[in-house]
């Protein structure tokens, strides 16, 4: 009985339309449309000149904090003297923009509580500079936040503290092929991940007798429910996690992209991220009462606020939790994937603490099935 | 073979089955009556244990039927109201799928699912999708994945709804067989031709109460319902009606322009005495039609609702 629920929820799986259009055709085609949009910023893979950037002092110079020297400081390669940034000081915002139209400066960066960058066009150039710009944010506000907590914070610990950030990301375009915008594809493959809950929501609804009619007749033969819930399951994650590596195949083999060295953790990682958004489909599907079209609503809405959360759509959004609201990026199942996979862009290492804390996730889900599931009876079906 | 004793099931407020009796004997073709919203359908979801109930017992097999009862639903046959199939599996697959939940060979299963095809005249779309089925043939489908694991007892929540009268009568004649194979069947159905031609035993039920059972003539036995005689008159006075009114056998008479309709009494047929009445007076009779009580007279009698728009 196994093997039939099995094999034809592989088939039901395979020829399930939204599935095969948000777990393969949109990661498939968005990963294109990134190759496209980024393809001619890194042909350059080195940036061996320093950047022109024009810059905009604030009204009110802060004397504990200057951008500009920071800006200016930035080495340009591992060692040397030469500067990544060469800054030319504007007037106002007016002159920026003029000198960023007549091409004399690759952008420009208008200092004053969160510094503004303008410029006319993206390259490889521009890009850097945002990521500058966006690292010296954060390093802002790790610094802020431990003053916060401590303000006689000794110093060598704030240096510790941004030595784990890793600091160097910018100098590390020099380091090795993996690019700043591997973080798009590696949301990309997060978001794929997560995607699979509504798979799992949808496993539950057709197997249990009061979500769905099908459920009713599965639950009135021979076979239990813990038996048709795991066959059709498994089948089902199977299926996902299979989609999740052609994407990934997709992306290393046919765009060319280069998503880090350790390609099998990174399989290990999208499996167990697929199993992870799969049993939270599950979980949702088990406690939420009401029709299928109601579950699914509520799949679909916690798969967006997770994936809203984890800053997929905006990395303001992801920071902005991470530092006033920690205790729920950490218990976010979209964080915890995007997460892993952002660990081996920043840290190039295997950082089993994320993999660990997704199989934890994985436990409690899974968890929660079990509990909710065991429900035989139905007051209505 | 079914046994359901004083159910009650209650949705919220909502009196589903009010004390509710239901006793299948082995090989019986059990017919279940009722209008919309009667509960029909929440006993039979009673039955299979799909449902919690608040009181009464029911037993299937001389069992009593629990979620887990494995053993027992391995014999039982369901074909659901609601059509319940796999969108993405074609015809052939959704019956394989669903008689694969009772049956393991594969071997066998291919027989038993071609089988069930032929049942339901389903050759010549092995290959479709549910959704390029026509309503009818969708329940035709619905009703081959309720049977092709050859239950001993098979539930039918009617299933020929939709379903065109050739194909229908070639489904209830497949039941039929089955039933002279030593199935038992427990039919619900709007259709009361289907039911009067098709059932050895019926239970008529409104309310969640079941109002009536019997065998088909014992229904019509137990309310005071006879035959009745439609007859257009050519020439008849006033004092001719009355005079037919007064007869001892007619227990209504409607009149509609020149046309009577009489109600007789039940027992043997009166006719004859009214021709010869008739006659008697130099009435000449234009035309007669004589109509026997159905089910849903009885129906009708009992519960005071017809039990479809139109017979
Ligand atoms: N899930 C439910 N929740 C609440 N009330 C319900 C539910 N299912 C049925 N009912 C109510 O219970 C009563 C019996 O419904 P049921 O479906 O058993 O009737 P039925 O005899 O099968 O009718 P039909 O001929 O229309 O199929 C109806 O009044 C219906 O409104
Ligand atoms: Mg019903």
């Amino acid at each position: 009985m196994f093997r039939t629920v099995f094999q034809y929820n592989l088939l039901i799986t395979l020829r399930q339309k939204s599935v095969l259009f948000w777990s393969l055709a949109f990661p498939l085609l968005l990963s294109t449309f990134f190759s496209m949009a980024f393809s001619n910023i890194y042909t350059a893979e080195i940036i061996r000149e320093p950047i022109p950037v024009a810059y905009v002092a604030p009204a009110q110079v802060n004397p504990l904090y200057n951008l500009k020297d920071i800006l200016g400081d930035i080495p340009l390669g591992q060692d040397g003297e030469a500067r990544l940034l060469e800054l030319h000081t504007a007037e106002n915002t007016e002159q920026a923009r003029t000198m960023v139209l007549d091409g004399q400066v690759a952008a420009a960066v208008m200092d004053g509580g969160l510094p503004q960058l303008m410029t006319n066009r993206v390259g490889p150039q521009q890009v850097v500079v945002k990521q500058v710009l966006d690292q010296v944010d954060a390093t802002k506000q790790t610094i802020t936040g431990l003053m916060r907590q401590n303000p006689l914070i000794p110093v060598s610990h704030i240096a510790a503290e941004l030595n784990q950030m890793d600091y160097t990301q910018t100098a590390s375009i020099n380091r090795d092929r993996m690019t700043p915008d591997s973080i798009y594809y590696f949301a990309l493959l997060a978001m794929t991940c997560l995607g699979a809950c509504s798979a799992g929501a949808m496993i539950v609804i057709l197997q249990q007798a009061d979500k769905s009619a099908e459920g009713a007749r599965g639950a009135i033969s021979p076979a239990s429910k813990w038996l048709r819930v795991a066959a059709a399951g498994t089948a089902s994650w199977l299926v996902q996690v299979a989609m999740s590596f052609i994407v990934l195949a997709y992306m290393t083999l046919v765009l060319g992209k280069h998503l880090g060295d350790n390609i099998p953790y990174l399989l290990v990682i999208l499996a167990v991220g697929t199993l992870m958004g799969f049993l939270l489909g599950m979980a949702v599907a088990c406690m939420v009462r009401g029709s299928a079209n109601a579950i699914l609503g509520v799949t679909t809405s916690v798969y967006l606020f997770s994936s809203f959360l984890t800053g997929l759509m905006s990395d303001r959004v992801k920071r902005l939790v991470d530092t006033s609201l920690p205790w729920l990026s950490r218990i976010n199942p979209g964080t915890m994937i995007v997460d892993a996979l952002y660990s081996l862009y920043y840290y190039r290492e295997n950082n089993y603490q994320y993999l660990i804390s997704m199989l934890l996730a994985c436990a409690l889900f899974a968890a929660v099935v079990a509990v909710t599931l065991g429900r035989r009876y139905h007051d209505s079906i | 073979m079914i046994q359901m004793n004083g159910v009650v099931k209650r949705y919220k407020e909502l009196v589903a089955l009010d004390h509710f009796d239901l006793h299948v004997q082995a090989r019986e073709i059990y017919g279940l009556l009722g209008p919309n919203g009667s509960g029909k359908s929440t006993a039979i979801n009673c039955m299979l244990a799909l449902l919690t109930i608040q009181k009464g017992d029911i037993t299937v097999f001389g069992q009593q039927m629990k979620p887990t009862s494995y053993a027992l639903k391995r014999d039982i046959g369901l074909v659901p109201q609601e059509v319940a199939l796999m969108e993405e599996l074609n015809v052939q697959e959704n019956i394989d799928y669903f008689c694969g939940l009772y049956v393991a060979d594969v071997r066998k299963r291919k027989q038993l699912v071609d089988e069930a095809i032929a049942f339901c005249g389903l050759e010549k779309f092995r290959k479709f999708l549910p959704k390029k089925l026509s309503g009818g043939l969708k329940r035709r489908l619905n009703i081959a994945c309720g049977i092709a694991h050859k239950p001993r007892l098979l539930i039918l929540d009617e299933p020929t709804v939709a379903v065109d009268p050739q194909s229908r009568n070639s489904i209830l004649e497949g039941i039929r067989q089955l039933n002279q194979h030593g199935v038992t069947v427990l039919y619900t159905s709007h259709y009361m031709e289907e039911v009067e031609q098709l059932c050895t035993m019926i239970t008529i039920m409104d309310k969640g109460k079941a109002i009536l059972t019997g065998t088909k003539d014992e229904l019509k036995a137990s309310v005071n319902l006879g035959d009745q005689v439609r007859i257009r008159l050519v020439n008849h006075s006033r004092q001719d009606v009355d005079a037919i009114r007064q007869l001892p056998f007619i227990s209504r008479v409607d009149v509609q322009e020149d046309t009577l309709v009489l109600d007789m009494t039940r027992g043997e047929s009166k006719v004859a005495g009214l021709i010869n009445f008739l006659e008697q007076r130099d009435i000449a009779i234009g035309e007669m039609s004589l109509r026997q009580p159905t089910l849903n007279d009885v129906f009708l009698e009992v519960t005071g609702k017809e039990l479809r728009d139109s017979v």
